[in-house]
């Protein structure tokens, strides 16, 4: 009940959020005192005539106000253009965006299969040796330059033990593509919802039964996760110890033993009240897994949106800057109002 | 200096003697010791308790706040949790199968099995006893599921709406499925009675149970506990800062300050004859019965640090007729008139 409404509300309010995280962000880029069209045609195939026509296009002798009415409208009418590329940005967004997911899932898992158990684990053995561990591997995670760990992980598991590699994503085979690029003509819009998911290699090895293809990108993919998780596990994990040692300390906890409650049912209490700050900070990690891991994608040689923000931003190309910006606001966004519906299921203290 | 020797046995002491409860009784409390052990240092919380409740009978324990009556009641049940430790005494107890086990010495286990369903709490803050993320009728419910395995919700469910029925909350049927933030404090404090009910106990620990009642509901509420008690003969330990309600619910008295019992006695010896100093001057700083007892400003001093309690009686620095042996040596027990006992040094001349 009122769930409807509270996404149409949340909705809405999406829209300012979305434009003033452009405006910032093309502002932001509008200052650098630099001329983007050399970067963006390369001083080898320089020509004024060129040169002239890009600037007329996007505007580059206007002022900024209708530069950026240009881009807005490009942008929302899908039709921006990669000037670098010279194709949609938005099909060269779709085209890495499914590699980016499978990092962010992956990442994902271990950051939840490390800091989880840690957290509870240092909780448990609150103040012992394993709790200070949990601390130190917070502090570290937080303020080692992730690079360190991503080439400390490379050196140890790709050159020395070769249990991975570093080239190429796995893919489905070109049938089960072209069979998901044909859903939407088969299956009205559930065949649309599919068709984005086949975007994402591993989604479509499941789709057409080729589960290679899920076991492959593990495969390739488990060092750039294994490096996210390791990096964030030790902050999820004292996020997880803090707040079931608050809940364990809780009052209704003593009460539960007070009423004779089996040691497994005062721990449901426990754990279901310690859920409710780890979703927060779950919820915002996996936004920010989304949102591509610039230098893990740099690092590891991963064809994301990390790496094509990575290029974008050293070509100082401002129209994919501004679709991957508005790309990762949405989906901040979106993270944050699946957080605040799980919280409402969790905690019916929260009214939406 | 000779002390009469039968003059200073605890009431307490005499019964020990058997290795056993006495006649009716269901709870007998020994010597308890409790102590925090906190980074200003050791508090002790509790120094040498001793008390009994017999079948069928309330009894009261009053004193200041932090005087250490809910740790007392938790410790009954083993309920301190870290930093405090309980170190010494023993908690002899009655089961419904007539079996009588030391609470401080039993396995885990049976003493769960005991918690809840034998002995039931109800804690002092209604408001955090409950767990937001759940609704009345489900804290209820699992009361009962931890105590009979076969328990099934549609039955637990009947018997939450009709318990909640019994504490006088209004519709039942929907506030049961109320989760605590949906009530009022009242309400809360109606249901965390209505959970203490759920598997009958034989003890009921009842911590301020009626604080934030209005006053008929109040009445209601300790109309109700006497009504169960008289069916079921459960025994009520009733902490409280209502001298009102002790006069009117409770059959004997406790008197405690700082960590001991000083004075034990029935209502009637505790409120018409009055033998400790701090009973007295209880009784007279709150002539209003129905007030509450807060910090007692009208008798000069403050109550002592229990991290480094006075040698002999903890009362002494705020005692009008301290004599000199108060402040070396601590005062026993004595034996005033039949069960009626205060550890005064005073008593020991008459
Ligand atoms: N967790 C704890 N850590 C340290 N000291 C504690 C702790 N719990 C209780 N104490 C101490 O034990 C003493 C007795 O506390 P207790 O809660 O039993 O008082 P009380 O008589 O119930 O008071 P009130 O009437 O306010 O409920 C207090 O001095 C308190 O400071
Ligand atoms: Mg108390």
């Amino acid at each position: 009940m009122g769930l409807g409404s509270f996404i149409a509300r949340r909705l809405i309010t999406f829209i300012p959020t979305l434009l003033g995280v452009l405006l910032v962000t093309y502002l932001i880029a509008y200052a650098i005192p630099t001329d983007p069209v050399r970067a963006w045609v390369g001083e080898k195939l320089m020509n004024p005539q060129t040169l002239e026509q890009i600037k007329a296009k996007y505007k580059f002798n206007a002022p900024w106000y209708e530069q950026f009415t240009f881009l807005m409208q490009e942008l929302l009418t899908g039709q921006l253009e990669d000037p670098v590329r010279h194709r949609n940005v938005f099909d060269e967004i779709s085209e890495r965006f499914g590699v980016t997911v499978e990092v962010a899932i992956i990442g994902f898992l271990f950051l939840v299969a490390i800091g989880i158990p840690l957290g509870l684990l240092a909780a448990v053995f609150k103040d012992t040796p394993l709790d200070f561990a949990v601390r130190i591997m917070a502090l570290v995670g937080s303020s080692l330059p992730a690079f360190v760990l991503y080439y400390f992980l490379i050196l140890l598991l790709f050159v020395n033990i070769r249990t991975t590699y570093l080239a190429g994503i796995p893919e489905p085979t070109l049938d089960c593509k072209i069979t998901i690029a044909s859903l939407p003509q088969t299956i009205p819009v559930i065949g649309h919802v599919a068709a984005a998911f086949g975007k994402v290699p591993m989604f479509a090895g499941i789709m057409c039964g080729e589960f290679n293809v899920v076991g492959d990108t593990f495969r390739r993919l488990y060092l750039p996760g294994l490096a996210l998780g390791l990096l964030n596990g030790g902050f999820i994990a004292r996020i997880v110890r803090n707040s079931l040692l608050d809940a364990l300390s809780a009052e209704f906890i003593v009460y539960a033993k007070a009423r004779g409650l089996r040691r497994l049912s005062v721990w449901k209490h426990a754990l279901k009240n310690a859920m409710v700050p780890v979703v927060t900070v779950l919820g915002l990690n996996f936004g920010g897994l989304l949102s591509g891991a610039i230098i893990a994608e740099t690092v590891f040689n991963i064809p994301g949106i990390g790496r094509y923000m990575y290029e974008a931003i050293m070509r100082l190309n401002f129209p994919v800057i501004i679709a991957c910006t508005f790309l990762v606001a949405i989906v901040y966004v979106t993270v944050n109002l699946v957080v605040d519906i799980l919280y409402a299921l969790i905690d019916p203290r929260i009214r939406y | 200096m000779s002390i009469d020797l039968r003059r200073r046995r605890s009431v307490g002491d005499i019964v020990e003697k058997r290795l056993d409860l006495g006649e009716g009784e269901i709870l007998r409390v020994k010597d308890l010791v409790v102590k925090f052990y906190t980074y200003a240092g050791v508090v002790h919380a509790v120094s040498s308790v001793s008390f009994y409740v017999k079948e069928g009978e309330t009894i009261s324990l009053v004193g200041e706040t932090g005087c250490g009556k809910s740790v007392t009641t938790r410790a009954i049940t083993r309920l301190i949790e870290s930093p405090g430790r309980i170190e010494g005494g023993s908690v002899l107890f009655r089961r419904r199968s007539g079996q009588v086990v030391d609470l401080l010495k039993l396995d885990p286990e049976t003493l769960r099995q005991i918690r809840g369903n034998e002995i039931a709490y109800i804690f002092q803050d209604p408001t955090s006893s409950l767990d937001p993320l759940y609704t009345i009728g489900y804290h209820i419910h699992e009361t009962i599921k931890a105590h009979s395995k076969n328990a099934v919700k549609k039955e637990t469910l009947k018997k939450a709406i009709d318990l909640l029925r019994q504490v006088l909350i209004p519709s039942p049927e929907v506030r049961v499925k109320n989760y605590p933030h949906e009530m009022s404090g009242g309400m809360r404090q109606r249901s965390v009675i209505a959970i203490s009910l759920s598997n009958t106990p034989r003890l009921l620990i009842a911590d301020e149970p009626t604080t934030n009642l209005d006053v008929t509901i109040q009445a209601q509420i300790l109309d109700l506990m006497r009504k169960l008690q008289e069916r079921y003969r459960m025994g009520v330990i009733l902490i409280t800062h209502n001298l009102g309600v002790v006069a009117d619910v409770a059959d004997r008295v406790y008197v405690m300050y700082a960590g001991k019992i000083v004075e034990e006695g029935s209502v009637e010896q505790i409120f018409y004859n009055p033998q400790h100093p701090y009973t007295k001057l209880l009784l007279r700083a709150v002539p209003d019965p129905t007030k509450r007892i807060e910090k007692l400003e009208s008798i000069p001093g403050i109550v002592p640090s229990l991290i480094n309690p006075p040698p002999g009686c903890r009362f002494q620095p705020r005692c009008p007729f301290a004599i000199d042996k108060c402040s070396r040596v601590e005062p026993p027990m004595i034996e005033v008139e039949d069960g009626h006992g205060a550890a005064c040094w005073l008593l020991e001349k008459k």
